[in-house]
């Protein structure tokens, strides 16, 4: 052993050294060759943190499959629909259309197509492209992905002459140009397919991806370069119909990249480094736009500190099925015991709260037809907390306080079934949403079963989806409707078709007011009245509890592009997840010359 | 080796992964949701109208086959297994399941043979060295640091990379797996993808090259007062040579056993890490599948996993007499 002292371990060690300096040389070089293999220089290109990996590479829009690819770069910037509906100036924007008519019934829709479109091989777009995806899309089953509304109101289509095309509606339905053929709601349901790709091909399993014969192929002014699961990248066609035909000008950006803006601090840390143009949504949270816009000033957010409004205010939906919450009287008591402001505030800290009054999103329009109505918001307080009131009405009912909980006339404590999102299905801050409404409600003395879930989840226990009967009580969802006309919000509480009244409300003057609604154009004179019939009744009964209004991070970078719509100039709806991002995207200039 | 030995251990590898798929293929389809539901709820959600919702989830289940009994499906699923088919994705129709894990097999597997090879060569060495009395002191020095990193998750470690090396001096990028202005291709792309891998790859290393170390040097420790060490001694071979050759060899072989088994173990700590890093391997879609209920990728990916961790300890029992003269799988031996 005492020689074994003497032992040298050079080669070992240069053995260690040898791998140790392979590796820092591989790092080496790795960063020193970091910039190098652009296509486009940095001030030329437009970097959206927006981003679902399009695992499967499917683009064709029909497809369910489609929706990470179609969303985050294509439906904005590849295809193109017939009209913009924007829902900050109410404006509706002809684009591949010029114009619509209908006839006296509103079952007869005459949709006139733009001469001059072309798709991005050089075809032109006429009405044979239009009358053929309707036809498969009525011919389709099952229902085909962003097809419901239409195969439910569409009976037939046909052309008329080759820049015009003719829907027959299944009932009268002034609003379906808005509804399905414009952008109504961060994309339009109908996305004309180029025939002349598509005839040949099977409509329900034709992915419409191939780079190399240039699918796929649009009429928008950008084409997919690349695409792969942490990036999609569009470079601008300048061949683009709309600038032959002097529609419109070219967008400045020489190309697009969809990327992901990565976790909170991922995300915070690329914005503060200009490695991004956008991020928001999910992400950053407004702390993290605070936290970032310190060490980037060019960092904008749509109104100061706080976000856009979603038009998707978050709620909690009653299962009226479910004793005792089959009784508004019922309903209203439980209102009272949340408190919406501090819910609220949990989403917008630093910023302020903004609880929602009613499930009408906070915007202009709806603003004004509230103000209207403020006797009745006055009667009826949606955001009032009171605990004490709830105690009044659960006394009044014949419930008891024992231990602190309130035990019914049948000798059973008020329990309620909570089914709420959790952070998995829409990131963090619902962790805390979660103990708040627990909290809330335990305090108040009911006897509280939380039951968070992810999306998936929460999906599965609404009934309409799952096809058998709801087990929870209240379960979050977030009240997608109207943009700029009351009615959509109002039919997502009927029994009619398309939407999915997960808490089985019914109320027959409701329903009937709301049916005359939907025949009357938006805009018409007598919706003011059949507002405020419509409201009464949703309020006195609280189907559903609206949480708040979302004012959702849009944090843009003014270093590299200028020109982005906010709350002091909304020219345009600002998401980027939109497909009106199009509109976006040609208002933007360059920031450096 | 005897042929029986041989049949009786591929066997048993058939088994375990039987064993293993029939778990995940219950344990998906117990979870709450399902990938049709998830669909048609985000067509809803997204405004887009769905017109009888239920009869539409009806129809789409029976298109594949989820209306179907568990058991049914089951059988029907193991018999796709058994001709090599591994279904088309759900939520990703009509993409195949094999072309997905395909697309993203590469990354994970890239991302973790390097950092299995480097941090399993450097931390064996290290290893050795620090039970070697001649070692230098500063060698020694790095035991406590190593053992520290080695109690730390990856993902702590990664955190702490990224605040540090992306974050404040933006010397490496936080996310990806190429930059978004790098169109660069074949050899010219491998300088990005290195970039790209280095943070990934230093969260696995530094976290798990400790643990080699520790294990290396203990096993070091009891080979020290062999005989056969001695006797090379005697024999006048160098030093070198003693310690390679015999006493690191002997000291690897329990070492390369625990390695087997640790695929496994490593594969799932880099799904967290390509999650963190957004990193497009097999934990990133992993992810995503189980958020959309994908049940035949997420099936997928979990049979990769076990038929890695599954087929290297076959393979490592197939191979250790070659590694260990002293093992003879014959039973009369």
């Amino acid at each position: 052993m005492q020689r074994r002292k003497r032992v040298r371990l050079g080669p070992a060690m240069t053995a260690l050294a040898v791998v140790a300096a392979i590796t820092s040389a591989v790092v080496a070089a790795t960063v020193a060759n970091a910039r190098t293999g652009t296509s486009a220089p940095r001030s030329r290109t437009l970097i959206i943190g927006q981003f679902r990996p399009p695992t499967g590479y499917i683009a064709n829009p029909y497809l369910g499959a489609s929706d990470s690819f179609v969303s985050d770069g294509l439906h904005q910037l590849v295809y193109e629909p017939l009209f913009y509906d924007n829902a900050e100036t109410g404006k509706e924007e002809p684009w591949l259309a010029t114009g619509f008519s209908y006839d006296k019934s509103y079952t007869h829709l005459t949709i006139q197509l733009r001469k001059g479109v072309k798709w991005n091989d050089g075809v032109a777009l006429t009405s044979k492209d239009a009358v053929y995806t309707m036809n498969q899309i009525l011919s389709t089953h099952p229902t085909p992905w962003r097809s419901g509304n239409m195969q439910a109101s569409v009976a037939s289509v046909r052309a008329k002459g080759p820049y015009a095309f003719v829907l027959t509606l299944k009932a009268p339905n002034p609003r379906f140009v808005y509804t399905d053929l414009s952008t109504y709601i961060y994309t339009s349901n109908f996305q004309v397919l180029p025939w002349h790709i598509f005839h040949t091909q099977k409509f329900t399993t034709f992915a419409n991806f191939d780079l190399k014969k240039g699918w796929p192929i649009g009429t928008g002014p950008y084409r997919v370069t690349s695409a792969t699961q942490t990036a999609v990248t569009l470079t601008r066609n300048d061949n683009w119909w709309a600038l032959k035909t002097g529609f419109s000008h070219a967008p400045a950006p020489k190309q697009v990249v969809f990327t992901g803006p990565g976790p909170e601090d991922t995300a915070v840390a690329n914005l503060e480094h200009n490695t991004l143009d956008y991020a928001g949504e999910i992400v950053p949270t407004v702390a993290g736009f605070i936290t970032a816009q310190k060490a980037n000033p060019k960092l904008i957010n749509w109104s100061g500190q706080l976000g856009w409004d979603d038009p998707c205010p978050f709620s909690l939906t009653f299962n009226t099925l479910h004793k005792p919450w089959d009784d508004p009287q019922m309903r209203w008591a439980l209102n009272y015991a949340l408190n919406k402001s501090q819910f609220s505030s949990l989403f917008n800290s630093p910023g302020p709260a903004s609880p929602a009054v009613t499930t009408f999103p906070a915007y202009d329009p709806f603003n004004a037809l509230l103000k209207q109505n403020a006797d009745l918001l006055k009667r009826y307080p949606t955001i009032k907390y009171s605990p004490q009131t709830t105690a009044q009405i659960l006394q009044s009912k014949g419930y008891k306080q024992s231990n602190g909980k309130w035990i019914g006339p049948d000798g059973q404590p008020l329990a309620v079934t909570v089914n709420i999102f959790n952070a998995a299905a829409l990131g963090p801050t619902w962790q805390n949403a979660d103990n708040l409404v627990q909290q809330n409600l335990e305090q108040a003395g009911f006897t509280v079963n939380m039951q968070p879930g992810d999306f998936n989840a929460i999906i599965a226990a609404r009934p309409s989806y799952s096809g058998g009967t709801a087990n929870w009580d209240l379960q979050s969802w977030f009240e997608c409707g109207s943009l700029t006309d009351p009615w959509a919000t109002f039919n997502r509480y009927t029994g009619a078709p398309g939407n999915d009244n997960a808490g089985q409300w019914n109320n027959a003057q409701y329903n009937a007011i709301v049916k005359q609604m939907g025949q009357v154009a938006p805009g018409d004179k007598r919706i003011a009245a059949q507002f405020r019939k419509a409201l009464s009744i949703l309020l006195g009964e609280l189907p559903v509890i609206a949480l708040n209004q979302r004012p959702t991070p849009v944090v843009f970078n003014t270093t590299y592009w200028t020109g982005w719509p906010t709350a002091k100039n909304p020219w345009h709806v600002p998401a980027p997840w939109w497909q009106d991002f199009h509109q976006v995207v040609l208002g933007l200039k360059p920031a450096k010359g | 080796m005897s042929f029986s030995y041989v049949a009786r251990r591929v066997g048993f590898f058939l088994f375990v992964v039987w064993l293993a798929a029939t778990v995940i293929f219950v344990i998906v389809h117990l979870a709450p949701g399902d990938p049709i539901s998830y669909q048609v709820g985000r067509m809803a959600a997204q405004g887009q109208g769905v017109q009888d919702g239920a009869l539409l989830i009806a129809q789409y289940k029976k298109q594949f086959g989820l209306d179907q009994s568990l058991l049914h499906q089951y059988f029907a699923y193991m018999d796709q297994l058994a001709h090599g088919n591994l279904g088309y994705s759900i939520t990703n129709f009509p993409t195949k399941t094999t072309l997905l894990v395909g697309q993203a097999l590469p990354w994970t597997l890239g991302l973790l043979l390097t950092t299995i090879v480097i941090s399993f060569v450097i931390g064996s060495l290290l290893g050795g060295l620090m039970a070697w009395r001649t070692t230098p002191r500063f060698v020694r020095s790095l035991l406590p640091g190593l053992m520290a990193f080695a109690a730390v998750p990856y993902y702590i470690v990664a955190l702490g990379l990224l605040y540090v090396f992306a974050y404040r001096t933006q010397l490496l990028p936080a996310n990806g797996a190429r930059g978004v202005l790098n169109d660069s291709t074949g050899l010219a792309a491998i300088p990005d993808i290195l970039r790209h891998s280095i943070l990934p790859a230093l969260s696995i290393i530094v976290a798990v090259i400790g643990f080699w170390m520790l294990g290396t040097r203990s096993t070091m420790i009891s080979v020290l007062g062999s005989d056969y060490l001695l006797l090379a001694e005697a024999k006048g071979l160098s030093e070198t040579r003693i310690f390679m050759r015999y006493a690191m060899r002997t000291a690897l072989v329990p070492q390369i056993t625990v390695l087997a088994v640790w695929i496994g173990g490593v594969l799932s700590g880099a799904i967290l890490v390509e999650t963190i890093f957004a990193y497009p391997g097999l934990g990133e879609l992993l992810v995503t599948s189980i958020n959309g209920r994908d049940y035949p990728v997420i099936e997928a990916v979990g049979l990769a996993i076990v038929v890695s961790t599954a087929g290297a300890l076959l393979v490592l029992d197939l191979l250790f007499p070659l590694l260990d003269p002293r093992v003879r799988y014959e039973r009369n031996s």
